[in-house]
């Protein structure tokens, strides 16, 4: 579903952000994506969504090169991004709309599935104020909805709990894990440990733009074995 | 002390417009910068120092041949005063939209308050990065005042002492100091209104508020100087010498550093001393009136909506869930944005009411509707030079009304920080830069084309002249629109702190209004210039007018389709 394939960004042609960075998620694959701040992990989220491009290397998403063929990829993603703040004077149900519409999602299907979402985020009473009277928390909610309205094949979420109350964060793994059941896949970057032990069917560990891991956390512990996920997680990005 | 300089550094990085980082739009915005200083700052300034000198002139001959006059010491300085009268005013006018933004909407504000400093440092630093953000135009407009009243006032005038050292240190002093009390004066009304209404706590009330008033002062004095007598330039030195203009009668006691520093500049030291206390005393009381007033205000300010019923009612989504095609639920989007924002809604949207009512308090309350008359009636009867005129006209005022608007040169920048939206949405950048394109040219056009049929219809001019100017101005309006756009991908000010600071701060609307002066100046002047030889006839020329504003509409959609995507793309996040 996603391939990333020696993937090299880098920013005003001096900091490095990624360098020749390779991985992939396949169908009803959970995968989570963990890295010390400035590690490159947002940087890969925006290279998959499309928001910038790689220096080198190719990347696809649902079969498309997400360079050669953007709209088709993108159309593919569902894209959660570590901002929720978008839009802020139009109402809930409207932006909904406008992703409905960007997205080409039917009316009928549209309805079913705005209602479903809020109501399982409870968030069908706020749908109808603008999201500039929204918490944070709620925003973020509402971006799950918008991203989950078209039901991609590939989720890509950065940092999706942050602002979550416990209920929506359950909620929203609850999803996840449902989608990958359905064959289809999710990666999502993380700085919570446990949420990727958890819930992810592997992890890939990133630092400096360098992949240090990438393999189920059961794999990883046997090979250090009487340490805990972050004593490993420490040690690989050199913090002890 | 340290703390205060920090903070006036913080407060003004939030206020001055964003610098260009990469060099090609380095390069870009340096030649338009030299562009906009020589067509645009250097002819306003030339404009004030020359006015300023005919004044002083006049009054300095008035006095030299009529002995009464030759008695007021310090009439000489009267021109100066009107026009550091009008400097003043326009601060005072426009100030308030900056305090407000400033003092009360910045997001440094979230940062600043749970620190322990005191109001006083907080408003001082406000104050000083506000006055900062405010000289530049008013510093050049001064000086070039007073250059224009020293030469014509000189060292050895036939009346007065002429300039001596005590001027020149007015001089210094005014220039760096002049916007002081009228600033002043915004910054204490702000804070009272804000302290005491609970009909301000509302962000988006007090925005709309603001703009508001600032339009009712701007009437108001538009009015008020209609009904005080037009200029009649026979006896305005006249009239101005002994005080006939009661409006700057008015003036003189509300901003009264104006005579002050004018009785400074013509060499009296204790009105330089005076002006000085007046000023510190306006600064003095801005900060007491923070002390007292400013962090109860500031705390209680809440965003545009409250807060999110959460046990609204359910919605009917059978009513609100509706199918549209991708360009036009993003072109409704824009709308919806536009209009809900309270900047956006006065500056892009509500100036294109304005300006009619300013040219009609202008042209029928003038008086002087015999040029007018006599111009509409040669139209009419279909004189050469008129018709050509009159088809400049509406060419011009379509470019420069839509370029006013900034709703195009502003595009690509309202999207700040969530610009990468753009890039990760399944729609292609084209049908988006159309969409965004659209908007200008409904809201724009529309305007324009009502103006004109109405106008037209009102001084019975031709169907067929009507029907080109229609069609002109909607051209005008489609070319001046996709340069705008084009402009802002090159290098857009993403980061802005409130949505005024994101149309006030963008240098993008001054380079879009520059080329497009520019560009319409070469094209009008050339043909008028055409008609003038009688190289061609008038309807021939009309058609070439009609051509190039096509052919200027295909070469900007080209380059925003070619370049501008591109530009899009390659803007680093």
């Amino acid at each position: 579903m996603i391939e990333f394939k020696a993937v090299s960004k880098t920013y005003n042609g001096t900091v490095k952000a990624l360098d020749n960075l390779n991985f992939s998620v396949g169908e009803g694959e959970l995968v989570g994506f963990i890295g010390p701040n400035g590690s490159g992990k947002t940087t890969t989220i925006k290279l998959l969504s499309g928001v910038i491009v790689p220096d080198k290397g190719t990347i696809t998403v649902n079969g498309f090169d997400v360079r050669k063929q953007p709209l088709k990829a993108k159309s593919s993603i569902g894209y959660i991004p570590d901002n929720p703040d978008i839009f802020l004077r139009l109402k809930g149900i409207e932006f909904l709309n406008f992703i409905g519409d960007v997205y080409k999602v039917p009316v009928d299907e549209r309805k079913k599935r705005i209602d479903e979402l809020a109501e399982r985020f409870e968030l069908t009473q706020a749908l109808d104020s603008q999201t500039l009277s929204y918490s944070h928390g709620m925003r973020q909610k509402l971006m799950v909805i918008s991203a989950l309205l078209h039901k991609p094949k590939v989720w890509i979420l950065d940092e999706p709990m942050t602002g979550l109350d416990p209920k929506s964060a359950f909620e929203l793994k609850q999803m996840m894990r449902e989608h990958t059941q359905q064959g289809n896949s999710v990666f999502f970057s993380t700085h919570v440990l446990e949420v990727a032990e958890k819930l992810c069917d592997k992890v890939i560990i990133i630092k400096k733009g360098h992949k240090l891991y990438d393999g189920t956390l059961a794999d990883l512990e046997k090979k250090n074995k009487d340490k805990n996920l972050e004593d490993i997680f420490l040690e690989l990005t050199g913090k002890h | 002390m340290n703390v205060f300089l920090q903070l006036i550094k913080i407060t003004t990085s939030s206020v001055e417009p964003a610098t260009d980082e990469k060099k090609r739009s380095k390069a870009f915005g340096t030649v338009m910068g030299i562009l906009i200083v020589l067509l645009l700052f250097i002819p306003i300034c030339a404009f004030t120092a020359f006015m300023v000198y005919a004044l002083t002139n006049g009054i300095v001959t008035l006095q030299t041949t009529n002995e009464v006059y030759a008695q007021s010491k310090t009439a000489v300085t009267a021109g100066l005063s009107m026009l550091l009268h009008i400097v003043a005013l326009f601060s005072f006018i426009f100030g308030f939209n900056v305090i407000m933004s400033v003092f009360y909407f910045s997001s440094d504000l979230e940062y600043l308050l749970p620190l322990p400093i005191s109001p006083m440092k907080i408003v001082g630093a406000k104050l000083a990065a506000t006055m900062l953000s405010e000289n530049v135009m008013e510093c050049m407009l001064v000086i070039s005042a007073l250059i224009g009243f020293m030469v014509g006032y000189g060292f050895n005038p036939p009346v007065g002492d002429g300039l001596n050292i005590v001027s020149f240190l007015a001089m210094i002093i005014g220039v760096a100091t002049f916007p002081i009390l009228p600033i002043c004066y915004c910054a204490i009304i702000c804070m009272i209104v804000m302290s005491v209404s609970r009909v301000f706590k509302n962000k988006d009330r007090v925005s709309k508020a603001t703009q508001l008033s600032t339009v009712l002062i701007l009437l108001a004095l538009v009015i008020f100087m209609q009904m005080t007598g037009g200029f009649n330039p026979d006896t305005f030195v006249e009239n101005l010498i002994n005080g006939n203009f009661t409006i700057f009668g008015v003036f003189d006691k509300i901003f009264c550093t104006v005579p002050l520093l004018s009785s400074a500049l013509a060499g009296h030291i204790l009105s330089l001393l005076l002006y000085m206390v007046v000023n510190a005393a306006a600064v003095g009381l801005v900060l007491l009136y923070a002390y007292k007033l400013y962090f109860n205000a500031v705390v209680s300010l809440n965003n545009g909506q409250g807060k999110a019923k959460a046990d609204g009612k359910a919605l009917d989504l059978d009513k609100k869930v509706k199918q549209s095609s991708p360009t036009l639920t993003y072109l409704k989007k824009e709308f919806k944005i536009l209009f809900r924002t309270p900047a956006y809604l006065m500056n892009c949207l509500g100036i294109n009411l304005i300006w009619p009512i300013f040219i009609y308090l202008f042209i029928v309350m003038q008086k002087q509707n015999a040029m007018l008359s006599g111009f509409i009636d040669k139209v009419r009867n279909g004189d050469d030079a008129s018709v050509m005129h009159l088809t400049v006209i509406v060419f011009a005022i379509s470019v420069i009304l839509t370029s006013l608007n900034c709703i195009a040169s502003s595009a690509i920048t309202r999207e700040g920080k969530h610009f990468d939206v753009m890039r990760y949405l399944p729609i292609g950048m084209m049908t988006q830069i159309n969409a965004k394109a659209l908007v200008s040219i409904i809201i724009s056009g529309v305007g324009l084309i009502v103006y004109i049929i109405t106008a037209f219809a009102i001084f019975d001019v031709s169907v067929y002249l009507t029907t080109y100017s229609v069609l002109l101005s909607i051209l005008a309006v489609v070319f001046t629109t996709y340069l705008g756009i084009y402009i802002d991908t090159i290098n857009p000010k993403l980061v802005w702190e409130d949505e005024l600071n994101a149309l006030r701060g963008n240098y993008h609307v001054f380079y879009n209004m520059g080329l497009e002066l520019i560009i319409t100046g070469a094209v009008c002047g050339g043909l008028e210039y055409l008609r003038y030889l009688n190289f061609l006839p008038v309807a021939l020329l009309q058609s070439v007018l009609l051509l190039i504003a096509g052919m200027l509409c295909f070469r900007f959609y080209v380059l925003c389709k070619k370049k501008g995507t591109k530009n899009l793309l390659n803007i680093e996040l």
